[in-house]
C-alpha cells in the first residue's frame, strides 16, 4: 500500500507532474533533432538540478529519457538521420514509408507502439526487478561474447541484395571500431599520422560511432536524393496519424514480445536500446511470414518491433541501475550520478533506504508514458511537412545538421571531416549495392564483442578449447550458442530445405 | 545475388575495397605478432580482416557472369568521363567539393559565415533561379540552428 501511495505521487503531485510532462516534451524535441541526443540533454539538465530536490529532478530526467528515445525515431523517419542510435532500426522501414507519403502514419505508431513497449518494460521494472538483475548479472563474459555473435548474425536482416555485401559492411564497422587505443592494453591500433598531431590525437580516441552513423545515413542519403534533384517531393496523407484498434490488435503479439526482448537487452550493464531495436527488427524479420510491404520497403512490422522494443529498455536499463547501481547505458549512468548528487545511494539497499524514490521513479514511468501518448502526437503534421520541402532547400539543411550533429558529440572539426568522409563513403556503398546498416551495426558491437571475447579467453587461461568447454558446462551459454546456431541454420536454408523436403514426401 | 548489370566503376570499388582489406590484413599481423595469444590484441582485427578479404573475394564470384557496366571496346579517356557523369550526376560532384571546402572554412573563418556560405551557395546552386530565396532561407536556418546549439544547448560552434 505504501508503495502506491509513493508510485501514485508522480500522478498526484502537481509540481511534480509538471516536471515530467516538461521533460516528456522536451525529450521529443530534443531527440527528433539530429545531433542533440538524450544524453547530451540528461548531462545538461544534471547542472541546473544541483539544487532542486530528488523527486523534480528524477521526475525532469526520466521525463525526457521517455521523450527522447521516442524523439530519435522522428528524424529517422522523415530525414533517414537516425536521432539517436537506438532509432537506426526504425530509419530501415520509417524512411521507405515517408518516401511514400506516409510519414504522418509512421510517426503515429512509433507513438503508440513506443508507448506500448514503455509500459511493459515499467511493469517489468516493477514486479521482477530484482529477479532480472539476477539473471541480467549472472551473464559472464562468454555470454556477453555470444550476445554480440548474435547480434552481427542480425546482417542478413538489415537488407542487402548479397549476403557477402551485408557481411563485408559489417565488418568495415567493426574494423573502424578497433581504431584507438586498446582499452586492455593500452597499445595503439591502427592510429595514422604523425606523432603530436592533432589527427593523430584524435585517432587516438578512436572515431566516435554517431559520427559514423549520421555521415552514413544522413550525409550519404542526402547526396543520393541529389542525383535528381528534380524529383518533385511526395506529398504527406497527415489525415490519419493515429492508429486505430484494429490495427494495434493487430501488431500486439509482436509488440509484447520485442518489448519482453528489449527489456532484457536493457537490463544487460553495456548494451542498450540500439542493440534491442536491431534484434527485435531482426525477431520481426523472421518471425513475420507474410508481410504487407517487404521489409526495407517500409514494412510496419519493422517499425512495431524496433520502436517498442528500444522504448522498453528504458524500464530494462533502469533494473541494474535501480537494484545494483549498475547502467544500464549512457542516460543511466547520468542518473546515478544525479542520485549520488541528491544524497541517494542506488543500489541493493535502495528498495530499503530509499524506496520512495524508487517508486515514485516507477510511478513516473508510467506516467511518463501517459504524457508520451498525449504529447508524441503534437507536431506530428509539422514534421511531415519536413519531407515536403524542395529537395534544393532541404538536402544542404540535412547536409548542415549533419556537421553540426557530428560536431557537438566532442566540439571537434575532426568528427566534421570524419563525417563528411563516410558521408562520402556511404555514397559509394549505396551506389554500389552495399548496405550501410551492418556498418553501424559492426562499429556499435565492436567493443561487446572484442573485449567479452577477450575476457572470456583470459578466464579459462587463453585457450579455444578450453572457452568452448566453458561455454558448453554453463547452461545460459549453452542456450545462447544453440540460438546462434539456430540463426545460422536458419539463414543457410537449411530449416527450409528440411521442411520443403518434407511438404513433397 | 540476383544477377544484374554491374554500375560503370563496381569492378574498381571491389578492387578498392579487396586492396583496402589487404592492407587491413598486414596491418594486423603486425600487431598479431607482437602478442600471438587468442586474447591478444591483434587476434579481432585479424579474423576481422581476414572476413573482409574472403567477403570481397565472394563478391567478386557472385559478379561473375553479370553483365559489364561499361559498353565494350570503349576507350580509357571515355570510361574516365562515364564513371565521372555516373559518379556526379547534376550537381553532386560540386555539393560534395562545397562540402569538403565548407570543412576547411569551417577552421578558418568560424562557423556562422562558413555555414551561410554553404547554404546559399549550395541552394543558389541547386536551384538558379530563386537566389533572394536561397539568401533569405541561409540566414533564417543558421539563425535556428546558432540559437538552438549554441544559445539553448550551449554547444560552442566554433
Amino acid at each position: 500500500m505504501e508503495h502506491l501511495d509513493y508510485m501514485l505521487r508522480a500522478l498526484l503531485d502537481p509540481q511534480l507532474l509538471l516536471f515530467l510532462g516538461v521533460g516528456v516534451f522536451l525529450g521529443i524535441y530534443i531527440g527528433a533533432v539530429p545531433g542533440l541526443s538524450v544524453t547530451m540533454a540528461a548531462s545538461l539538465l544534471i547542472s541546473f538540478t544541483y539544487s532542486w530536490d530528488v523527486l523534480p529532478a528524477m521526475a525532469a530526467m526520466i521525463g525526457i529519457y521517455i521523450g527522447g528515445v521516442y524523439g530519435g525515431s522522428r528524424s529517422a523517419i522523415l530525414l533517414n538521420i537516425p536521432g539517436a542510435p537506438a532509432a537506426v532500426a526504425t530509419a530501415l522501414d520509417g524512411y521507405p514509408l515517408a518516401q511514400k507519403g506516409l510519414a504522418g502514419q509512421a510517426i503515429g505508431i512509433t507513438v503508440v507502439q513506443s508507448v506500448l513497449g514503455g509500459f511493459i518494460g515499467t511493469v517489468i521494472l516493477a514486479l521482477g526487478a530484482p529477479q532480472v538483475a539476477k539473471v541480467a548479472m549472472a551473464f559472464a563474459p562468454r555470454d556477453y561474447f555470444l550476445l554480440a555473435v548474435m547480434g552481427l548474425l542480425l546482417v542478413g536482416s538489415l537488407g542487402s541484395e548479397s549476403p557477402a555485401r551485408g557481411v563485408m559492411s559489417a565488418a568495415l564497422g567493426v574494423f573502424v571500431g578497433f581504431i584507438g587505443l586498446d582499452s586492455q592494453t593500452g597499445h595503439l591500433r591502427f592510429v595514422a599520422g604523425p606523432s603530436g598531431s592533432s589527427f593523430h590525437t584524435y585517432m587516438m580516441l578512436g572515431v566516435n560511432y554517431v559520427v559514423v552513423m549520421i555521415g552514413l545515413f544522413g550525409m550519404s542519403e542526402a547526396l543520393i536524393q541529389l542525383r535528381d534533384p528534380t524529383v518533385q517531393p511526395v506529398k504527406q496523407k497527415v489525415d490519419k496519424i493515429v492508429p486505430g484498434w484494429k490495427n494495434i490488435l493487430k501488431y500486439l503479439p509482436l509488440s509484447i514480445r520485442t518489448s519482453l526482448l528489449g527489456t532484457f537487452v536493457g537490463a544487460l550493464p553495456g548494451t542498450g536500446g540500439d542493440i534491442a531495436a536491431l534484434m527485435a527488427y531482426d525477431h520481426a524479420k523472421w518471425s513475420t511470414k507474410n508481410p504487407e510491404t517487404p521489409f526495407g520497403q517500409g514494412a510496419i512490422e519493422g517499425l512495431v518491433a524496433c520502436e517498442s522494443a528500444n522504448n522498453a529498455a528504458i524500464g530494462g536499463a533502469c533494473i541494474p541501475m535501480l537494484t545494483l547501481g549498475i547502467p544500464g547505458d549512457a542516460v543511466t549512468a547520468i542518473m546515478i550520478g544525479a542520485m549520488y548528487i541528491h544524497g541517494l545511494n542506488p543500489g541493493p539497499l535502495m528498495m530499503k533506504e530509499s524506496s520512495d524514490v524508487f517508486w515514485y521513479i516507477i510511478g513516473a514511468m508510467f506516467v511518463g508514458n501517459v504524457f508520451l501518448l498525449i504529447l508524441g502526437f503534437t507536431g506530428i503534421k509539422l514534421f511531415a511537412k519536413i519531407v515536403e520541402i524542395p529537395k534544393y532547400i532541404l538536402m544542404p539543411i540535412i547536409i548542415i545538421l549533419s556537421v553540426v550533429g557530428a560536431f557537438s558529440i566532442n566540439n571537434s572539426l575532426m568528427d566534421v571531416y570524419w563525417m563528411i568522409a563516410f558521408g562520402i563513403l556511404g555514397y559509394l556503398m549505396k551506389l554500389y549495392h552495399f548496405p550501410v546498416a551492418p556498418a553501424i551495426l559492426g562499429i556499435i558491437l565492436v567493443d561487446l564483442i572484442e573485449l567479452n571475447f577477450r575476457r572470456a579467453v583470459m578466464t579459462v587461461g587463453g585457450s579455444f578449447t578450453a572457452l568452448l568447454g566453458d561455454i558448453l558446462t554453463h547452461p545460459m551459454s549453452l542456450l545462447l550458442l544453440a540460438v546462434i546456431v539456430g540463426m545460422l541454420l536458419s539463414s543457410a536454408g537449411i530449416f527450409k530445405k528440411l521442411r520443403c523436403g518434407a511438404k513433397k514426401r | 545475388m540476383k544477377k544484374r548489370s554491374l554500375e560503370k566503376g563496381e569492378n574498381g570499388f571491389l578492387t578498392v575495397l579487396a586492396l583496402f582489406s589487404l592492407i587491413c590484413l598486414a596491418a594486423s599481423l603486425r600487431i598479431f605478432v607482437k602478442a600471438p595469444t587468442l586474447s591478444g590484441e591483434g587476434t579481432m582485427p585479424l579474423i576481422t580482416s581476414v572476413i573482409l578479404l574472403a567477403m570481397s573475394v565472394m563478391i567478386r564470384f557472385e559478379i561473375r557472369g553479370c553483365p559489364r557496366g561499361w559498353e565494350k571496346g570503349l576507350a580509357l579517356g571515355q570510361k574516365a568521363r562515364e564513371l565521372f557523369h555516373f559518379l556526379f550526376p547534376s550537381a553532386v560532384g560540386l555539393i560534395i567539393l562545397y562540402c569538403l571546402l565548407y570543412a576547411v572554412l569551417l577552421g578558418l573563418v568560424g562557423f556562422p559565415i562558413a555555414t551561410f556560405a554553404f547554404l546559399a551557395g549550395s541552394m543558389m546552386t541547386l536551384n538558379q533561379a530563386r537566389k533572394g530565396r536561397a539568401l533569405v532561407i541561409s540566414a533564417v536556418t543558421l539563425a535556428c540552428i546558432l540559437v538552438l546549439f549554441q544559445f539553448i544547448f550551449k554547444v560552442q560552434l566554433l
